[in-house]
């Protein structure tokens, strides 16, 4: 019975475990930022945006900021499903805009482009970067320099890679390009291609401009008729690829275009939004201005609208009757 | 050569041991320890670190007083029902923590009847240090469970006996006898749910990226600027979680009365 003469073990359980992983929080102040929870402007956004808006975008407002990124699909479900209910919402796809999420109106602000980031720690990523840049794909066609892409049913950057690979075939005049260097086993999912690639497990991936820069990965750039980032390439490149999803929904091959939308007018995020699609601090992050972004899509409410005092209409513009070009925004409240 | 029992135990062991060790250690030797010491003066890091420290903590508290009630009966009763229970217990420890975030978004988030109530009352269960606590105690407490049941176990029924028979009460009973007896094992499963809870990163990405734990924090860090920017947020995770549960041991050996 000896074991049972050992009161202190209860101590152990209240008060030693418990209680004292309680004492070592009680003396922290674990809502440390609740503050700016009260009033803060909630962003939901792309991931690719993550950086730019905490380091960029942060910096030119005084209106706290709170910005959760997942990928811009999950973001449109988790808004479309209400169980986001975020302020201002910015994807890296307008076409889920158009179909899943279909604010009354959105606010193109920003472009980017393919590159091919390339790990100079690696043979076949040196190899790669000691190529001539006009013939990068070269390398990539034999077995020592392994490529690495995301997956074209998950997300856009999957088929965007094929978008851009069969303009490079046409581009570079190599009709079987993207047949050769397309292998099932080079798919990964985004953040895990990323690993794989600061690793060394691959030697080159297809990724963002913003996701190089950001980075500092070395990178290989393509030509604007390929890299999808350039409006004037739209009709007689882009649009002439396309890919069927498994889902039988046919997607065209189109401008990588960032855009926006606010969900709940205030002044707060009138005035968040204002500066988030004033791209001066996109560029530095690796994303593209557009000569004519920001443009609006669709009616926005006046308060809204009144932001856009210098609006032009413009119906030759390349993407559509309804979109218009505008100025930088004014009138910050 | 000739191999005794010894040194295959010791072999085997020192393997297993090695596969935890080795990426951790190369997490740290690739890592400045001036790239560590930016972190740790950087007020969001800090800020993620004093959540996840304190959610992690309420999170075990919670498993275990009300783990601790359940596993017991887990461990004594004769029902049939003991089995499906179990099975209950366990469907956290099953589905991908993902998975357990969405179930929770949908029953107790935005536009459900809980959720919509819980936020008219103020005191909103997801976004919310609530929502941290809430999602590491789904996935964390059935450590607690599992483990204790099994402690409560090795408890002899005729001590407990014994106790009642001399006129003590059930609760006296549990105090004086079961709870020291099972102690160590239960000690392992607070242990256990501690460090699954200050790891818990898929269910809470899902239910509160706000405020913001170390798991979100390296994600964030990871999304940003890659891999090396999110060492040093790991190897603090590490740190913190090592630091608090050699604190929690040596309450637990070290009885002050």
């Amino acid at each position: 019975m000896h074991k049972v003469i050992r009161p202190t073990r209860r101590e152990l359980l209240c008060s030693g475990s418990a209680g004292a992983l309680l004492g070592l929080s009680g003396c922290l102040n674990p809502r440390g930022g609740s503050a700016a929870q009260v009033t803060a402007v909630e962003i939901l956004a792309a991931g690719s945006l993550q950086y730019a808006l905490m380091m960029g975008l942060v910096q030119q407002v005084d209106v706290p900021i709170e910005v959760e990124t997942h990928g811009s699909a999950t973001v449109a479900r988790l808004v479309d499903s209400g169980r986001r209910d975020p302020d201002i919402v910015a994807l890296a796809d307008t076409a889920l805009f158009e179909t899943l999420l279909t604010p009354p109106w959105y606010v193109e602000f920003a472009s980017n482009a393919l590159v091919v980031v390339v790990n100079p720690s690696t043979d076949g990523g040196q190899h790669l970067l000691d190529t001539d840049s006009d013939r990068w794909y070269q390398p990539l066609l034999t077995d020592h320099t392994s490529l690495g892409r995301t997956d074209p049913e998950l997300d856009p950057l999957g088929y965007r890679t094929l978008f851009m690979l069969s303009l490079a075939a046409r581009y570079y005049d190599v009709p079987d390009l993207a047949e050769r260097l397309l292998q099932r086993e080079q798919i990964y999912p985004e953040t895990t291609l990323l690993s794989q690639f600061e690793t060394g497990a691959i030697d080159a991936a297809v990724a963002y401009r913003n996701m190089a820069i950001e980075r500092n990965y070395e990178f290989i750039s393509l030509p604007d008729e390929i890299n999808l980032s350039h409006p004037n390439y739209i009709t007689d490149w882009y649009a002439k690829t396309s890919y069927q999803l498994g889902n039988g929904l046919t997607i065209e091959g189109n401008l990588i275009s960032y855009a926006a939308t606010i969900r709940h007018t205030r002044d707060a995020s009138i005035q968040v939004f204002d500066k988030l699609v004033s791209n001066d601090y996109l560029t530095n992050y690796g994303f593209l201005k557009r000569e004519e972004s920001p443009s609006i899509t669709g009616e926005a409410p006046a308060t809204v609208s009144a932001m856009f005092d210098d609006v032009v209409s413009d119906h030759s513009n390349h993407k559509s009757e309804k979109m218009a070009p505008v100025g930088m925004l004014h009138g910050t409240p | 050569m000739k191999l005794d029992s010894a040194s295959v135990i010791m072999t085997l062991g020192t393997a297993l041991l090695a596969l935890y060790a080795i990426p951790v250690l190369a997490l740290v030797v690739s890592v400045p320890s001036g790239e560590l010491l930016i972190q740790l003066t950087d007020p969001v890091v800090l800020r993620a670190a004093r959540t996840s420290l304190f959610s992690a903590s309420v999170s075990v508290f919670i498993a275990t007083v009300f783990g601790l009630p359940l596993a017991y009966w887990l461990a004594r009763a004769n029902s049939r029902l003991k089995t499906v229970v179990l099975a209950v217990v366990v469907f956290p420890l099953v589905l991908p923590p993902t998975v357990s975030g969405m179930m929770l978004l949908t029953v107790f988030g935005p536009g459900s009847l809980v959720g919509d109530a819980a936020i008219v009352v103020g005191i909103p269960l997801t976004r919310s240090l609530l929502g941290v606590i809430f999602a590491q105690t789904f996935v964390a407490s059935p450590f607690v469970v599992v483990t204790a049941k099994a402690a409560f176990e090795t408890v002899d029924v005729r001590l407990e006996d014994a106790s009642r028979s001399l006129g003590k009460s059930r609760l006296v009973t549990a105090q004086r006898v079961t709870l020291p007896i099972a102690g160590p094992g239960i000690l392992a499963g607070i242990t256990l749910a501690f460090a699954r809870a200050i790891g818990e990163f898929g269910a809470t990405i899902m239910i509160s990226f706000y405020p913001r734990t170390m798991p979100v924090q390296i994600w964030v860090a990871f999304l940003s600027q890659g891999l090396e920017n999110a060492y040093p947020v790991a190897i603090l995770l590490l740190l913190i979680a090592a630091g608090a549960l050699m604190v929690l041991h040596t309450a637990a050996t070290n009885p002050w009365s």
